[in-house]
């Protein structure tokens, strides 16, 4: 300091008294201003547990529950039949093993595969839909070599499940080397048939609603016999879905709606065709009352359209079929009713009917049903039967359930590391610890579910992790806040901070300085 | 303009009047069109969709007569009877009469919804409340999302249900949301809606036939007043030009009248019209299965005298309503063939005219009293018979932060010439409002004796609100949404009792508003006077204080003194030569 030659010296106790009162100040800045400020202005963050949630399981694999049954061979002897195929079965297939149990009544659940066991001419296995089980036959004294049979007959028969799960693993990046040298053996049609698939179906969820529509384009017909179509051919699929998709089925008339105005139908011979690239536009989104239904999940439309008279019969270009699929949209049927005399005018002979009934619904039914199978996701496998088709469904979907959680968690945790301005409310660690709470009793169950009653169990804890996981990721309370970063909050404060800061700064630097010159001295 | 697709569909139909919808069974739909012509060339038309669905296909989703996205609404929030209400501009008692359907089909300026819910608790039942308007705000395009529990309340006299329920645990619960109506200002561009005043209504109840077959009835109307010179402007030229001087009908009794000035009365003559003049196209038919004979058949009615002829076309044929009942005619239209009629020009001087009926009773609230802090409601009804007393429930819904004194609640008879005592206030219900969570709910049961005008007045208080609590146009104010009148004890002609309502109009009540940057002046202002007191103190306390012949020299003292110096002498030389010359 300047002021030091020549001016009257300072007592020591003037001294202490001022760095008394700079390092007084400075302290109750430090150790009681600067936590009120933070904990004032600081967001709230629940810690998630980041491992858990990043954590992957790729070591996954399940078992799938087959029960044999025979009215002719002993008790004992189907054990052994049983056993012996078990351990014949398997093989290469490592994602999941067969569980084979042997009983003199099999019961039909939702994922058990029924083999029913008789003597005939030969070896043979073919699917019975009356009893809705395989029936297995071996010729007499053949009895020794059935296990080998049915053991090839169930790796051949669910190989395409198998590619399924692997690919489902390999997509969502939880794939090992087994799996992806076991993806690179299969055949390439079979993957392109499985990637095409999985292309075309809605991403796997546990609500769906299906909406289907009868849109005329006058003003007959205007009633169908919807009730009786739906009990024939959707209702029995879901269900038979009931224990993993909760599908929830609302049908509609709507009259006078035309299809697009960009799309024009050409008329050949008799009769009016649509081009092909006319078909994506086919659909008045501007008109027809399509909107997704109320709750969650998506909504699965299909839709019948009856043309304008004039326009009958109205057939696709190259299709023999009349009815197109729109992936991860719906399905589409064009109906063309067979026209009814009409005794009351004389302008008009012939017009469409009035009411459709369930026969003239039928082909536009059985292609939505297949439509919706495939909307769905069920292996479209050649090998199996529906019913078949659908319990491997209810398995990859609860597979799938589980992945989506885990990828869910995943992408949840390394939002919150990347964006530390995000909050996190305590209800979202709350949905991620039931979610992987949930989550961890599917892995238990996965892997110790041998009959169909704990692959229930399996299905309502995968569905409720999704559901969990879905409500923790899409928590509106989270990005609310975002927007307001650190910068701002200083800015707020800085009239206030900075004639503040800058004299205790001063003072600081004054007594360090004297504290130097003393030490010097 | 996407939302289109999701209105009901006879929204959407008006749009493009194909006058037909979803129809098989004769009882299962009907339509109709009233067309009244209203004095000043303004023309009323009234459209009227009705539909039923059985209770079985409504619960198991398959809609046929019913729209499906309000119909899933509806269910997943468990709303057994809902009535809806769009309406915009005021409807001009003095001009134009009655209102039609007696009221019973307009609600509030804005959005107005009341609607039966059924639940076990009051809980359960707000929250299907707000679900039920969060899934309607979204079907109709609408802003109902923001009839929270402030605009909700629970009319206890003023709404009645219609349907058939069975079931006892419904709670009514009815919201306002006074302003423009999301579906008026969605449909605004289009011909039909430029009209002077519009109420689109969807009504949805069970109703059951003996007990038995249960259905469910959705009637949708839409009303409006058009300006028949307005709406015949032709669509590709909607913009409105001046009339041309040799058009202009002059009042020639006034002194100024010559050949250069001219006091044009417009009033007197109704310009020529017809369907496709107003709406834009002819209609397209009759509905094909909509039933075929009968009274319901005659799908399009016009109300003027018989006096008056009608151009009609090829497409339908006349009925005229027999003698000793009101004049009008209708119309029966052949399916699949348009129809239209011509409508010549009419002068009120040549014409006879068709007898508007007269409302019972008046109303106007207006605000009263100044200031930010304080004010005053005023009810004035007037009642114009000369016999008939009036009872009528008075039912206000305002928002919690207008805050009534119910001591200063008073009627009184302003102008009468009615000779007797008369008790005015029957009845009163109130529910005082809860700050931030509800409204105050008033219903006065009122009567009002013959040939007198009665006012209702109290006061209130302005609440100051908190600052995020203001809309971003606060200094415009905050509407209030208009009280509902409902008039009782009036019978129909079979004797029936019959609902009359009417509606006040909406107020603007302007708060104490702050200004909004102040926030920011008040961090800066306090920051500014914590720093000066603590930058003093905090100097005080570090500096050290000497006096000042006690310090040395410093470097820059020495600078200024020597130029100092420098500066005096300069100057001491030139003043010295100065003085030397002078002398």
């Amino acid at each position: 300091m300047s002021l030091a030659m020549g001016t009257p010296v300072e007592t020591q106790r003037e001294v202490s008294l001022r760095s008394r009162v700079v390092w007084s100040f400075w302290v109750i800045i430090l150790l009681l201003g600067l936590p009120t400020w933070w904990a004032t202005t600081s967001i709230e963050r629940a810690s998630l547990p980041s491992d858990l949630m990043l954590a992957s399981h790729d070591d996954l694999w399940y078992s799938i529950p087959v029960c044999l049954s025979s009215a002719s061979i002993a008790k004992n002897e189907l054990a052994k039949l049983a056993w012996e195929t078990q351990k014949l079965a398997k093989g290469q297939q490592f994602l999941f093993k067969f569980h084979v149990q042997a009983q003199i009544q099999c019961q039909q659940d939702a994922v058990t595969t029924l083999i029913t066991i008789a003597e005939g001419e030969d070896y043979d296995i073919q699917y019975s839909s009356r009893s809705a089980s395989f029936e297995a036959r071996y010729p007499e004294g053949g009895m020794p070599s059935l296990p080998f049979h049915l053991a090839t007959f169930l790796q051949s028969a669910f190989l395409e499940e198998h590619a399924s799960v692997a690919y489902q693993l390999f997509t969502s990046g939880k794939s090992n080397e087994d799996i992806q040298s076991f993806i690179q053996t299969l055949p390439q049609d079979m993957t392109n048939n499985i990637q095409k698939a999985a292309n075309r179906a809605f991403k796997p969820g546990s609500n769906y609603h299906l909406s289907i529509s009868l849109f005329t384009a006058g003003s007959a017909p205007s009633s169908w016999d919807i009730r009786q179509a739906l009990d024939t051919y959707i209702e029995p699929i879901v269900y038979a879905l009931s224990s993993t998709s909760n599908i929830s089925v609302a049908s509609q008339v709507q009259l006078y709606s035309s299809f697009s105005p960009s799309v024009q139908p050409q008329q050949r011979d008799s009769t009016w065709r649509l081009k092909k690239e006319d078909l994506t536009s086919f659909v008045n989104t501007a008109e027809w009352p399509l909107s997704p239904s109320i709750g969650q999940g998506p909504t699965i439309n299909f839709i019948t359209y009856v043309p304008a008279k004039q326009f009958i019969p109205l057939l696709l270009d190259d299709n023999s079929t009349n009815s197109w699929l729109v992936p991860q949209w719906g399905g589409i049927t064009i109906l063309n009713p067979p026209l009814r005399s009409n005794e009351e005018s004389e302008l008009e002979s012939e017009v469409l009917p009035d009411h459709l009934d369930h026969a003239s619904l039928v082909p536009a039914f059985e292609s939505f049903q297949t439509q919706l199978l495939q909307l769905l996701g069920v292996p479209q496998s050649t090998k199996l039967p529906l019913q078949e088709r659908l319990k491997s469904f209810q398995r990859l979907s609860a597979l799938s359930l589980y992945l989506r959680t885990s990828s869910n968690l995943g992408s949840l945790a390394r939002l919150a590391q990347r964006l530390s301005n995000i909050p996190i409310p305590r209800h979202v660690l709350r949905s991620v610890d039931s979610a992987l709470a949930r989550l961890s009793v599917f892995q238990q169950c996965l892997t110790t579910s041998t009959t169909g009653e704990s692959w229930s169990t399996c299905f309502t804890s995968a569905r409720a992790a999704f559901v969990e996981s879905e409500k923790a990721f899409f928590d509106k309370s989270m990005v609310g806040q975002v927007y307001f970063p650190d910068e701002h909050k200083v800015a707020v404060y800085l009239p206030l901070l900075g004639p503040v800061g800058v004299p205790l700064v001063v003072g600081l630097l004054g007594e360090m300085k004297s504290i130097i010159g003393r030490r010097k001295r | 303009m996407k939302c289109l697709v999701s209105l009901p569909e006879a929204l959407w139909v008006l749009l493009t009047f194909v006058s037909c919808l979803s129809i098989v069974a004769a009882t299962d739909y009907f339509e109709r069109l009233d067309l009244t012509p209203l004095p000043l060339g303004s023309l009323l038309a009234s459209f009227e969709f009705r539909s039923n669905e059985s209770l079985e296909a409504y619960a198991s989703q398959d809609f046929r007569y019913f729209p499906r996205s309000l119909g899933q609404v509806l269910q997943h929030a468990g709303t057994k009877e809902l009535h809806l209400r769009f309406t915009t501009g005021r409807w001009d008692t003095e001009t134009w009469g009655a209102r039609p359907w007696d009221g019973t089909k307009e609600g509030a300026t804005g959005v107005e919804l009341w609607a039966w819910i059924e639940s076990d608790t009051e809980q359960e039942a707000m929250r299907k409340w707000l679900t039920l308007n969060q899934g309607l705000s979204g079907l109709f395009c609408a802003s109902m999302n923001f009839i929270d529990e402030t605009r909700t309340t629970k009319p206890s006299l003023s709404f009645q249900r219609t349907g058939d329920h069975r079931n006892a645990s419904l709670h009514l619960l009815h919201g306002v949301l006074p302003g423009k109506a999301g579906v008026a200002s969605l449909l605004d561009g289009h011909k039909v809606f430029d009209a002077s005043w519009q109420s689109m209504s969807v009504d949805v109840r069970p109703r059951c036939v003996s007990g038995q077959n249960c259905l469910v009835e959705i009637d949708q109307t839409i009303d409006m007043v058009l300006n028949i010179a307005r709406a015949k402007r032709p669509r590709e030229d909607p913009i409105p030009r001046p009339v041309q001087p040799y058009e202009l009908i002059c009042d020639e009794t006034k002194p100024y009248h010559s050949q250069d000035t001219c006091y044009p009365i417009d009033a007197l003559e109704t310009p020529a019209w017809s369907l496709k003049d107003v709406f834009g196209r002819p209609a397209a038919g009759a509905c094909p299965l909509a039933e075929e004979g009968g009274p319901e058949a005659k799908s399009l009615c016009l109300n003027i005298p018989h006096s008056q002829g009608v151009w009609i076309g090829a497409g339908g044929f006349e009925v005229r309503s027999p003698p000793g009942e009101a004049e009008k005619r209708c119309y029966q239209m052949i399916a699949g063939e348009p129809f239209d009629f011509d409508m010549p020009k009419t002068s009120v001087r040549t014409h006879k005219q068709i007898e508007l009926e007269e409302e019972l009773i008046t109303a106007e609230r207006t605000m009263t009293g100044h200031g930010a802090a304080k004010g005053g409601m005023r009810t004035v009804f007037t009642n114009p018979s000369a016999t008939e007393p009036v009872n009528l429930v008075l039912f206000e819904s305002l928002p919690w932060f207008l805050r009534p004194f119910m001591h200063t609640l008073k009627a009184q008879i302003v102008e009468s010439e009615f000779p007797f005592e008369w008790e005015i206030i029957k009845d009163l219900y109130y529910r005082p409002a809860v700050d931030r969570r509800r409204g105050t709910q008033i219903e006065v049961v009122l009567s009002i004796p013959p040939a007198s005008v009665v006012m209702v007045t109290y006061d209130f208080d302005k609440a100051i609100l908190r600052y995020t609590e203001y809309p971003p146009d606060a200094n415009r104010g905050f509407i209030v949404a208009p009280a509902v009148v409902r008039i009782l004890d009036k019978a129909d002609a079979s004797g029936n009792a019959k609902a009359i309502y009417l509606r006040t109009t909406s107020l603007l009540l302007a708060l104490p508003t702050p200004d909004f940057s102040m926030p920011y002046n008040v961090i800066i202002l306090t920051s500014t006077v914590m720093a000066l007191a603590f930058g003093s103190i905090f100097n005080i306390l570090i500096r050290r204080f000497v006096a000042f012949d006690e310090v040395p020299e410093n470097k820059i003292g020495k600078l200024v003194k020597s130029a100092r110096l420098r500066v005096a002498t300069l100057k001491e030389k030139i003043t010295g030569t100065k003085a030397d010359k002078t002398e």
